[in-house]
């Protein structure tokens, strides 16, 4: 039982279906965005309801490619091939995105690291290019959390992604936004205070704070943006269906729970 | 053709076995050391095996009872709610039997976290000895009264002694009081466990029985939705 009442709609910017065109966030599908606008625009509009012109398009590409990262020995790309494992790649695509709610890797990494600049540079007001006042505030953050997204590069001593990234922000002249520049003072101090490397997701939130993205909406867009690589891995794992996925051997399987033990009559009727 | 190019998964340690936490593996399975197929088949039944899955112990036979009537009362969930209408709608478009289970999975996934993160002040007054809930947790109306009545009926027909405080609550936060209480249910992840293997039959079986395909036979405009242009 509820109150809610039937008769006042939800409003909606997204879409309408109509007779002979269709609108998707303010415009028509077949006048107006038809031959105009790319599957990252529509992407964008999507996750963000904002339109971005065909240059932050372009740089959205790299930052896709750059995360296309589709070894299916990576955990969420793994799941996805046990769940497409039984030959439907849909499975596949759903379960690891579903897997992504709340997870600590994935774009999530990239939206918490935006909010975390955000407040940065708050903090920072007109300091925002003084690096003994950005040490501060950095070093009073690191003091009070246990762990900040964006920092941490699990297996390796850097994040090459993010390397790749900074060239081809430099090579697209976008090495002067506010947010890029402060990122890249903050990496070199967290280095030298902790001792541990910026991953890409604090230079994509950057760069996404930079071109004017909602911090919100940054884990539905990377979500979106970077769906080749669970689609690549739902694809073929739904195609090889392999059954060394649907079950692995017992022998690779090590039990490490309560050991063995009967029921005792006392305990439960 | 194989190609030798390296990377971390080559070049570094890394454990070469499956951990099993809960089953073990291949014939003769148990479940947290319990031989099922010989032992716990003769001697309790499905809701004692749920709770020895879920909470690692078997119940007493109180608590099983409490569990058993509390899942019970909490698995009704009609087409009015997302999990289900989503599993209904899944079926309309035409998904099979997998394709609905995954979309009742998730969708009662998120309903049962929304559910326990909306009682998580119930459940800190619960764990803290408060016997006066905040007045949302309170029934609102005759039904819900009637409803919270039935469970406490119900158990304490079974013999039961549901906590005075149920009696002010409704129906949901009184079930969750008692898995609470009476279960010792307090984890918030194993009550939203509970409450999504107590709600899955009735979210497939609903979805089930609906015919693919059969669009003009669904409330398209219900909600109603209202587009409107950015201005």
């Amino acid at each position: 039982m509820n109150n809610f009442h039937t008769d006042e709609p939800l409003d909606t910017r997204v879409g309408h279906a109509g007779w002979s065109d269709h609108r998707y966030f303010s415009r028509w599908v077949f006048k107006e965005l038809a031959g105009n606008v790319s599957t990252t625009g529509l992407i964008v509009m999507a996750a963000t309801g904002q339109v971005i012109d065909d240059n932050d398009c372009d740089m959205l590409d790299d930052v896709a490619t750059i995360l296309t990262v589709a070894d299916p020995r990576i955990y969420p790309l793994k799941l996805a091939r046990l769940a497409s494992a039984y030959g439907s790649s849909l499975a596949g695509q759903a379960a690891a995105v579903a897997a992504m709610e709340g997870a600590i890797v994935g774009p999530q990494i990239s939206q918490d690291a935006a909010f975390w600049l955000i407040d940065v540079k708050t903090e920072l007001g007109r300091s925002i290019e003084d690096p003994i006042e950005i040490r501060k505030v950095v070093e009073k953050h690191f003091s009070q959390k246990t762990r900040i997204s964006g920092f941490g590069v699990p297996f390796r001593k850097v994040d090459e992604r993010r390397l790749a990234l900074t060239e081809c922000v430099s090579a697209r002249n976008r090495s002067e936004g506010a947010y890029w520049k402060l990122q890249n003072v903050i990496a070199e101090i967290v280095l030298d205070i902790r001792g541990v490397p910026a991953n890409v997701g604090l230079s994509v939130a950057a760069l996404s704070l930079d071109m004017g993205l909602r911090p919100g909406d940054l884990a539905s867009l990377y979500i979106g943006l970077t769906i080749n690589v669970f689609l690549a891995n739902a694809v073929e794992g739904a195609k090889q269906a392999p059954g060394i996925l649907r079950c692995i051997p017992d022998k690779h399987v090590e039990y490490v729970g309560v050991p063995p033990r009967t029921y005792a009559k006392t305990t439960c009727k | 053709m194989t190609t030798n190019y390296t990377g971390p998964v080559e070049e570094l340690n890394w454990a070469s076995r499956l951990q099993a936490h809960v089953v073990t593996p291949g014939t003769r399975p148990r479940i947290h050391g319990y031989d099922v197929r010989e032992d716990l088949i003769e001697n309790i039944t499905f809701s004692g095996l749920i709770f020895l899955t879920l909470t690692r112990e078997l119940p007493s036979s109180e608590t099983l009872l409490a569990f058993e009537k509390t899942i019970m009362f909490l698995a009704p969930i009609s087409v009015a709610e997302a999990p289900v209408h989503a599993s209904v709608l899944a079926r309309l478009c035409g998904s099979n039997t997998s394709g609905i289970t995954g979309v009742a999975g998730i969708t009662l996934g998120q309903q049962a976290h929304f559910i326990i993160e909306e009682h998580k002040e119930l459940f800190e007054m619960l764990s803290a000895g408060n016997k006066n809930p905040e007045s949302l947790f309170c029934h609102q109306n005759e039904g819900e009264l009637q409803e919270t009545g039935l469970l406490i009926k119900t158990l304490e027909k079974a013999g039961l002694t549901p906590p005075n405080v149920c009696r002010r609550l409704r129906p949901v936060a009184a079930a969750l009081t008692v898995l609470h209480e009476c279960c010792n249910l307090t984890d918030p992840g194993l009550l939203e466990s509970v409450l999504v293997m107590a709600r899955i039959p009735c979210t497939l079986a609903e979805g089930r029985a609906v015919q693919p395909g059969g669009f003009r036979n669904y409330p398209i405009d219900l909600p109603k939705f209202a587009y409107r242009d950015e201005e």
